[in-house]
């Protein structure tokens, strides 16, 4: 029996979620073989660095980098680009045909899967684990469907999968949220040499749902300006700053993304990250004691260890419009912002027990035994099945 | 990096170009400047501007020489391309690179060498699979950017563009069309499902003649679907407002009859029809981009089925007859279960990527190819 673990795509940032699982099942007794297919050799270094030594030497390491002519005719640089990871995919097809199990973190590699069927008559057991553990719709595309399985971080993304007609209920296994298992060893990061409360502003990139466009400059302004009271770190979704023209097809909107204010990076208690790896580590989730943000899932990395969290509602949906907004005030501008920061200590115990329900049914952490050893049984028993 | 854009044919080639445009504006280290010659141009940037939620766009008007001034000035020659050519060279001549959705541009700066000229860069346009200008036997274009496989495969005939030349990187006319549709007013007064009739105008083909009035009659009757009547812009290119208003006043709460605005061509009626009616206008192939009912009309008893000039009659329901065509269009969606994958893998091939990322693939192609060849040269 063989499993490869897939880790295309060009950022890191989905790549945590599924290092830990292809560890553990390496380590396992009597495991299957394992393999890592890498979009670029960068990308195995970070794979490699997430897992133990012992657990890589285990691992066949597959780079699946273009050959260097292919990989200058498509000139395609870096960020967001599907075609060069579609190239890739294509190419390393053989080698997707020889293995019984593909476990990826996104859904580019179903076009493998169609093309196997179309062209051999049978392809892999296809299993999804998807990233982040967000309320949008969006995040369940249809074509999810087309996954054999579904290895999932708790109760409310499984019953999502099966409203959203994505799979049976068999077809999913809750594992917990393997990216927690990773960064158990590692201390929070002290950013700030006082002791403060920090808070941490996380706005999305989605020009529509996005408090960046319409709130962020002036928010982060005020915010910096409260140094006697607040540390502040501004860390938004990794695709904010990757381009300036941010179109929504979802929602029919571009817009330009509106720059930072200028000198902020230059005060004491303001720390600017618009690129780091940092951004998606939870470097600033864990060490935040207040988050403030819109749409992203990060909010759920934030409440592993609760505080106050705020949402700035831009495309004025309405407190209900989400269920993570059900973790804290839902505010229309800054001024709601800051009346919540008055009293955060306040507001903090007040939802304190709705932010550990919905943690729980979203993150079904069990303290005992790791997201990534629970991925790995599970993956072992659907081996099993075949 | 200075970059002109350049449209000098009709006014909606720009929607082909501009999202990219307003992509690579966005950026450090661009500067973009825009030129055009059909004087409505301006107005389809502006529309397209807002959608995209940029600032207005300032562009200059190219000069036209004496024989270009004679030619366009005869609304019934159309406009004049080539001839406009060499009175701007000096005005482009600065530019690292010239953009275009003309493949004319390859007449600017003929036979000077690579390192004494901007680079032309040609943006192919049009969706279809059957209007490439075969009189054009050669492309000196330096950078060809097709839409889909199919659009770069079709364009690799001997001689005309080299492998290394063209590349598939999408179609952006899609991601400007679903923008400009966010914001548009519906266009009826009910949520019944709406039909698009876009007939083309050629005249061997179309079916306009002898089906207009049925189906005119058909929804009249049957008030339960609306209807868009949207002819290829080409239709109307040149009859006279009187004539457009004669056909302007057929429309009702219910009918919607335009001939030749602006929305013909910025897909807005392809972007809110739920059912395509067409005859050979290639605009079917921006329809099923998102895969829909189509229903298409052979006219003229066509034997079409293995003719590949007829391809795209496969993705849907033909009829002949102008009796048969309401019938048809009530069963089009209990028929397109039959045509969706079809219509879906045409598109791809087609049209190629779609969405935003397209935007950002050619903008990235376009800013690459010109690094490259400002060091090349």
């Amino acid at each position: 029996m063989s499993v490869l673990f897939l880790f295309n795509h060009d950022a890191a940032h989905q790549a945590a979620h599924v290092a830990g699982i292809m560890g553990e099942l390496a380590l396992m007794e009597g495991a299957p073989r394992v393999l890592a297919a890498t979009g670029t050799t960068a990308i195995e270094a970070q794979v490699r660095a997430l897992i133990p030594a012992k657990a890589a030497d285990r691992i066949e390491w597959q780079d699946l980098a273009l050959p260097p002519i292919k990989h200058a005719a498509l000139a395609l640089p870096n960020h967001i680009l599907p075609a060069r990871r579609l190239a890739r995919l294509r190419d390393a097809e053989p080698l997707f045909a020889s293995v019984d199990m593909i476990v990826s973190p996104e859904r580019t590699c179903l076009r493998v899967k169609d093309r196997l069927l179309k062209r051999r008559g049978t392809a892999p057991v296809f299993v999804f684990v998807p990233h982040g553990a967000g309320d949008r719709a969006v995040t369940y595309h249809p074509s999810m469907a087309k996954f054999d399985f579904h290895l999932v971080s708790g109760q409310k993304v499984k019953d999502e999968m099966v409203a959203n007609n994505i799979a049976r209920p068999e077809k999913c296994r809750v594992i917990g949220y393997a990216k927690f298992d990773t960064i158990a060893n590692h201390p929070v990061k002290r950013l700030f040499e006082n002791e403060k409360p920090l808070i941490l502003y996380n706005p999305h990139f989605d020009p529509h749902l996005s408090s960046w466009y319409d709130h962020g400059p002036q928010l982060l302004q005020t915010l910096a300006g409260m140094g006697d009271r607040f540390n502040l770190v501004f860390a938004p979704h990794v695709m904010l700053w990757r381009k300036r023209l941010h179109i929504s097809p979802e929602y029919k909107v571009a817009r330009l993304r509106p720059d930072l204010p200028d000198g902020l990076e230059d005060r004491e208690n303001v720390h600017v990250d618009t690129g780091s790896d940092a951004l998606f580590d939870m470097t600033y989730t864990r060490a935040a004691d207040i988050y403030i943000g819109d749409v992203s899932s990060q909010i759920y990395e934030f409440l592993r260890d609760p505080g106050l969290s705020i949402f700035l509602d831009a495309a004025g949906d309405g407190p209900a419009a989400y269920p993570f907004w059900g973790n804290g005030p839902v505010v229309k501008d800054i001024a709601g912002v800051i009346e919540a920061l008055d009293n955060w200590e306040n507001l903090a115990s007040e939802y304190r027990p709705t932010q550990q329900r919905l943690f729980e049914y979203t993150m079904d952490v069990d303290p005992s035994l790791s997201a990534s050893k629970r991925g790995a049984a599970a993956i072992r028993d659907i081996l099993a099945l075949r | 990096m200075k970059l002109a854009f350049v449209f000098i044919a009709e006014a909606y080639q720009v929607y082909h170009a501009a999202a990219v445009m307003f992509e690579l504006m966005s950026r450090d280290g661009i500067e973009v400047d825009v030129f055009h010659l059909d004087p409505a141009t301006p107005q389809h940037l502006d529309i397209l501007a807002n959608a995209h939620g940029v600032p207005a766009v300032r562009s200059r008007k190219l000069v036209a020489n004496l024989l270009g001034r004679t030619i366009q000035s005869t609304k019934v020659l159309g406009l004049a391309k080539s001839s406009v050519m060499a009175a701007n060279e000096d005005l482009l001549r600065h530019y690292d690179a010239i953009v275009s959705t003309e493949v004319h541009i390859d007449r600017l700066f003929e036979g000077e060498p690579k390192s004494r000229r901007p680079a032309r860069i040609f943006i192919t346009h049009g969706a279809g699979t059957r209007f490439i200008p075969s009189s054009h036997q050669r492309n000196d274009c330096d950078l060809v950017l097709a839409k889909g496989p199919g659009d770069m495969e079709h364009r690799l005939r001997p001689g005309e563009i080299k492998p290394e030349q063209i590349v598939a990187a999408g179609y952006t006319k899609m991601v400007s069309s679903a923008l400009l549709a966010g914001q548009a007013t519906p266009l009826f007064d009910n949520d019944n499902p709406t039909v698009l009739y876009n007939p083309h105008k050629e005249r061997k083909e179309r079916s306009w003649d002898r089906f207009l009035t049925p189906l005119l009659d058909g929804f009249r009757a049957d008030r339960s679907r609306n209807l868009i009547v949207a002819p290829h812009v080409k239709l109307f290119h040149r009859r006279s407002e009187k004539t457009r208003d004669k056909y302007r006043a057929m429309s009702d709460e219910t009918i919607l009859v335009d001939p030749g605005s602006s929305r013909v061509m910025d897909n807005t009626y392809t972007e809110l029809a739920d059912i395509y009616v067409g005859d050979v206008s290639s605009q079917v192939v921006e329809f099923v981009s998102r895969p829909r009912p189509c229903v298409f009309i052979n006219a003229h008893g066509v034997d079409w089925k293995d003719d590949p000039h007829y391809e795209l009659w496969h993705l849907g329901e033909v009829v002949e007859n102008p009796d048969e065509i309401m019938p048809a269009i009530a069963r089009a969606f209990d028929m397109h279960d039959q045509y969706r994958d079809r219509q879906q893998a045409f598109a791809d091939h087609q049209l190629g990527d779609t969405s935003e990322t397209s935007v950002v693939r050619t903008a990235d192609l376009i800013t690459d190819f010109v690094a490259n060849y400002k060091n090349a040269a």
